[in-house]
């Protein structure tokens, strides 16, 4: 007595399909050029000069005596563009003709390329004001630091982080509106975690961050000492060094500054070249080409209009 | 004095700092000498060459005299230097007694009490800038400190720059 089985039909079998589904990666939203004050003024060229204007002094004055004159002080604040991006592929014939995904994998080529350079472009914003500060250094500026390692046990974030970073902006005479911050998950993790937040001995009906979490979506649900917070993974990382005898390791960059938009903002940039997309036919080797070039920079605009607060992501991490 | 110097080069002053009254300026003349008058508190300084003043000394023009006056008696200190600073991240001038060279508090130790340089008469605490064009392609800081550990417990003088732009240097 016979019939069909796997064990004796197994030509019937497909042992291993392949979907038409793709799995794409999880992205993270990108945030870092809403904060950046892009030039209008600066068509050509590769630098770009920005007079700054100081403060005029007061004269005691003294009857029948001359009055003196005084010019005010100058800066010079100086621009350039520093980066040239490209990301460049190709699909030969042969895939192409191939391929069972090749429709999709082309029609993928602008999207994968595009974000690759804004990715580039959301690191090097991030980058600006950490990078721009002095390494190892309070970076004080009216008697206030401006960078920091976190005053919470082991290098993490203290809510007192925030407090202090507020009162930087404004002995700065930052405006005290739209106040920012971009801090790191591991620094979220540990807001949300603090003890008095998660201790339900007095919170039976399991309240606030217990129930919602801190955050909806990119933003938090309450403000930080008036800061809206928002987190990136695109902050700068292993960043160890000393700040007033205080040793960070593998740091992780939470940066504080105020939005209050165009001027005020603490980054300055330029797109000379969006991201252009050019293809062409590669006869001789039988393929298609597809290339990505942008052009822009970045600066360090308003170094008085940013805080930067080193924590330490496996301290926050391990901490709970 | 709260302030900070930002990377534009540009000195920003916060809170009562901003609302002290500066010590010089220059004054409406005519003829070619232009005098830019510097009040220098003496117990204010130290052995390291610090500005005295948020006003610049022009870039370019001749500094042809020097005068001190003595406004209030100088104690215990033992002399000062005055110079100039410029601006580059390494000065082109950098002359921390260009002006007056030790000047000692035996001559500021009576009120009014006068001290003066010109090119052709240094005198012993004339400073080397006194006759030349000073230049660096940018304006100069003017910068004072006490010759010595000691610091001077009173004193205040009144220094005059006299200086021309000279059509032919």
């Amino acid at each position: 007595m016979s019939g069909f089985s796997n064990t004796t039909n197994e030509h019937l079998i497909r042992s291993e399909l392949w979907s038409r589904q793709i799995k794409e990666v999880f992205l993270e939203e990108l945030q870092g050029t809403r904060y950046v004050d892009f030039l209008t003024d600066f068509p050509d060229g590769e630098l770009i000069n920005i007079p700054s204007f100081g403060q005029m002094e007061v004269r005691d004055y003294e009857e029948g005596q001359s009055v003196q004159y005084a010019a005010f002080s100058t800066g010079n604040y100086q621009f350039s563009i520093s980066e040239y991006k490209s990301v460049a592929t190709y699909i030969t014939d042969k895939n192409k003709q191939d391929s069972f995904y090749s429709a999709q994998l082309v029609g993928a080529f602008v999207p994968k390329m595009t974000r690759a350079i804004a990715v580039a472009m959301e690191t090097d914003v991030l980058a600006i004001g950490p990078s721009g500060q002095t390494s190892g250094d309070l970076n004080a500026i009216n008697g206030v630091p401006h960078r920091w390692v976190g005053k919470g046990s082991s290098n993490v974030i203290a809510p007192s982080d925030f407090a202090k970073a507020k009162l930087a902006l404004r002995m700065a005479q930052v405006p005290q509106t739209n106040l920012v911050a971009i801090v790191h998950p591991s620094t979220l993790f540990t807001l949300e975690t603090m003890t008095n937040l998660v201790n339900l001995s007095n919170n039976p009906r399991w309240e606030g961050v217990v129930r919602d979490g801190a955050v909806a979506g990119m933003k938090f649900m309450f403000n930080v000492f008036g800061f809206d917070v928002y987190t990136s993974t695109f902050l700068p990382e292993g960043i160890s060094e000393t700040i007033d005898g205080t040793v960070v390791t593998d740091g992780a960059a939470n940066i504080f500054f105020s939005a209050a938009g165009g001027d005020t903002l603490p980054f300055k940039g330029l797109i000379r070249q969006a991201p252009r997309v050019e293809s062409s036919r590669e006869k001789n080797l039988q393929r298609d080409e597809y290339v990505m070039t942008a052009r822009y920079g970045f600066g360090f605009y308003r170094p008085e209009n940013f805080v930067c607060v080193l924590t330490d992501p496996a301290a926050a991490i391990a901490a709970v | 004095m709260s302030n900070w110097t930002n990377a534009d080069g540009l000195t920003i002053y916060y809170g009562a700092s901003e609302a002290t009254p500066g010590n010089a300026g220059e004054y409406h003349t005519a003829g070619f000498a232009k005098p830019l008058e510097v009040q220098i508190d003496l117990a204010t300084l130290t052995e390291t060459e610090t500005a005295v003043t948020r006003v610049f000394f022009p870039k370019d023009v001749v500094l042809w005299k020097v005068e001190v006056l003595t406004d209030e008696v100088a104690a215990t200190g033992a002399a000062i230097d005055v110079g100039f600073l410029s601006h580059e991240g390494t000065p082109v001038v950098n002359d921390p007694n260009g002006i007056l060279a030790a000047l000692p508090a035996a001559s500021m130790s009576a009120l009014g009490e006068t001290f003066s340089a010109t090119a052709d008469n240094l005198g012993t605490y004339g400073g080397a800038m006194i006759g030349t064009v000073c230049s660096s392609g940018t304006p100069l800081t003017i910068t004072a400190s006490r010759t010595t550990a000691t610091a001077f417990t009173t004193g205040v003088i009144k220094l005059t720059l006299h200086w021309y732009r000279s059509s032919v240097r």
